[in-house]
């Protein structure tokens, strides 16, 4: 695969206290404002980058499924249909937001893939950056809390799996990426597999709807002290992905 | 080309996977499902009843597998038993699908690619664009005058992409993906993402804008979109109007599909390759003076080799297909 990071950033909600003062982000939803903070931080010491050649990958099991609950239920209520909250609801409308934000004019994909969205991701952003579509490319997982769904979650996953309590978090996290190795760069992802066959029995704790967990972990990594790694994640389901990732030479 | 479907909903699914079931998947080869609103249809009358606390979590956590926007294409994927890689692509209604399929043939990622987009309409989708004041209270007239808006639309269609077919139908020789970074649900006035997306596909079709016999525009109805493709297209292809390739949109005949639109309307550039035809925009009498494009007068035959199909999306999401006859084209691959 040889995609080389150049650059990382995790953002969660107490982060985005700072900018909902700020009018351009007055109308923004959590998922928008935890990915443009994380995107900030990925994108430090690269300012020089050229907009129309930078490629958005945004991926996200629930997107703004919270935003798209407000808008029916607004609706059920009141009998109005606000068109912010249709818009915003849109599950691509998080990068067209981060688009509008950042001027970013080259290829932005939204892609979703319930257990393998950060996998799925990787993969896009290789497309785009080995087709020339875009020379950066910039890699965001998100997702955000959605209460209204977490009852029935339990109640799905403690029939399958009794022996682990479904922990929920939100959070974003941002890779720059790059198929330039000449570009000084963090580490190197040499290979992303994943298969939608059952190749094991469950170990982890399940995170159906928190794949950005994959990509802040893999950030962890990063920033740890190993030389090279393997993220192995092993969905609730038996299914399993593998990145594997190694340091790059100093 | 597979079979499309412009079905009520009930058969929709049905009718996607007929046309995804006649390819032969394997797991070697990729899915790539392009939608808005996913599986919405299925659960959004449920939220209302959890809210209303008219049933609780263990009746509501039913309608849960439908919620992830990925599960349109999971539950395609377990009737088929297809276990190959899938993605979904949610780019509004843009053709972004299409060139992420042919991108992962290219690399030979995936043998072969089924890729295409499903819609099923929904209350959400309905009052949500009804809330933007773009439907259009009749039949929609892109490019006209007195256009008023959209028809929504539901539908799907599907194509298998291959790298190299004896028997494909047409070849998918460019592409172009862009972001306007103007507005969220408006596009750039002066169509700016959709001219580079546009100037992207001629650029990997390496074709030059004097080669190409039609432009299949997304042509929606509304006057935002309109006005900004015809602003692009007249960019791109200058001045002189009967040098220009013909523009034209079919959205009055099938309405707009959103996430399925796409899709429906690459089907309609392969067979007007095969039938060397070039469709007229339906429902136009008073072409708007503003938007300086070439309308064909009627369905033309005419030689046609190369078919640009434009797509604009919500978030200012632009993509370009160069559509081209098989077997005259410069690349061998193609659209079976």
């Amino acid at each position: 695969m040889s995609l080389f990071v150049v650059g990382l950033g995790t953002a969660n909600p107490e982060d985005c206290v700072q900018l909902r003062t700020q009018p351009e982000f007055r109308k923004a939803s959590r998922n928008m404002m935890m990915s443009y903070l994380a995107i900030r931080q990925a994108l430090e010491n690269h300012d020089a980058l050229d907009e129309s050649t930078l490629g958005l990958v945004l991926g996200s099991s629930c997107g703004e499924l919270e935003i798209t609950r407000d808008f029916l239920c607004t609706l059920d209520q009141s009998k109005i249909a606000r068109p912010l909250l249709f818009q915003n609801s849109l599950h691509n409308a998080t990068t067209g937001f981060l688009a509008l934000q950042l001027s970013v004019t080259g290829p932005s994909v939204s892609v979703s893939n319930r257990y393998f969205t950060s996998e799925c991701s990787f993969e896009a952003a290789e497309l785009l950056l080995k087709s020339g579509s875009a020379r950066f490319c910039l890699v965001i997982a998100v997702e955000s809390r959605v209460p209204m769904l977490e009852p029935g979650l339990k109640a799905i996953h403690s029939r399958k799996d009794a022996t682990h309590e479904l922990q929920f978090s939100e959070n974003a996290a941002a890779l720059l990426l790059t198929c330039d190795s000449t570009l000084p760069h963090l580490a190197e992802i040499e290979s992303v597999r994943w298969s939608h066959k059952v190749q094991s029995t469950p170990r982890t704790p399940p995170h159906p709807f928190h794949d950005s967990d994959a990509i802040s972990h893999l950030i962890g990594m990063f920033q740890g002290s190993a030389e090279k790694g393997t993220l192995l994640s092993i969905k609730s389901d038996g299914t399993q992905s593998e990145i594997i990732w190694h340091r790059s030479a100093r | 080309m597979l079979p499309l479907s412009t079905a009520p909903s009930p058969k929709i699914v049905r009718a996607s996977w007929k046309a995804s079931g006649r390819s032969g998947l394997t797991d070697e080869d990729g899915l790539i499902i392009g939608t808005i609103a996913g599986e919405i249809p299925l659960w959004e009358s449920e939220v209302l009843r959890y809210t209303r606390k008219e049933i609780d979590a263990e009746k509501f956590s039913r309608s849960i597998r439908h919620q992830s926007l990925a599960a349109v294409g999971e539950s395609r994927s377990a009737l088929l038993g297809f276990r190959g890689k899938f993605l979904l692509v949610a780019s509004a209604c843009s053709a972004a699908t299409k060139a992420l399929g042919a991108l992962w043939v290219q690399q030979s990622k995936v043998k072969r690619c089924l890729v295409g987009g499903v819609e099923v309409l929904s209350n959400f989708t309905i009052e949500g664009f009804r809330s933007l004041q773009i439907l259009s209270p009749k039949l929609a007239t892109p490019f006209d005058r007195s256009r008023q808006g959209i028809n929504l639309s539901e539908g799907a269609g599907f194509f298998c992409l291959e790298n190299r077919s004896k028997n494909a139908l047409a070849q998918l020789s460019g592409f172009g993906l862009s972001t306007d970074a103007y507005h969220m649900a408006s596009p750039h006035p002066e169509g700016r993402g959709s001219l580079q997306a546009m100037e992207q596909a001629l650029d990997t079709a390496e074709l030059s804008p004097g080669e190409i016999d039609w432009v299949h525009s997304h042509g929606t109805g509304s006057q935002a979109n309109d006005q900004a493709e015809g602003a692009a297209i007249y960019q791109l292809f200058g001045e002189d109007l009967s040098k220009n390739p013909w523009v034209s949109s079919t959205k009055h005949i099938h309405g707009h599909a959103l996430g399925a639109s796409g899709a429906l309307e690459v089907a309609l550039c392969i067979e007007a390759l095969r039938h060397q035809t070039i469709l007229k925009t339906a429902g136009l009498t008073h072409p708007d003076p503003a938007i300086l494009v070439r309308h064909p007068p009627d369905h033309l035959r005419v030689r046609v080799r190369h078919i640009l199909k434009k797509t604009l999306g919500f978030g200012g999401n632009n993509a370009a297909l160069v559509i081209s006859e098989f077997p005259e084209g410069r690349r061998q691959g193609g659209v079976r």
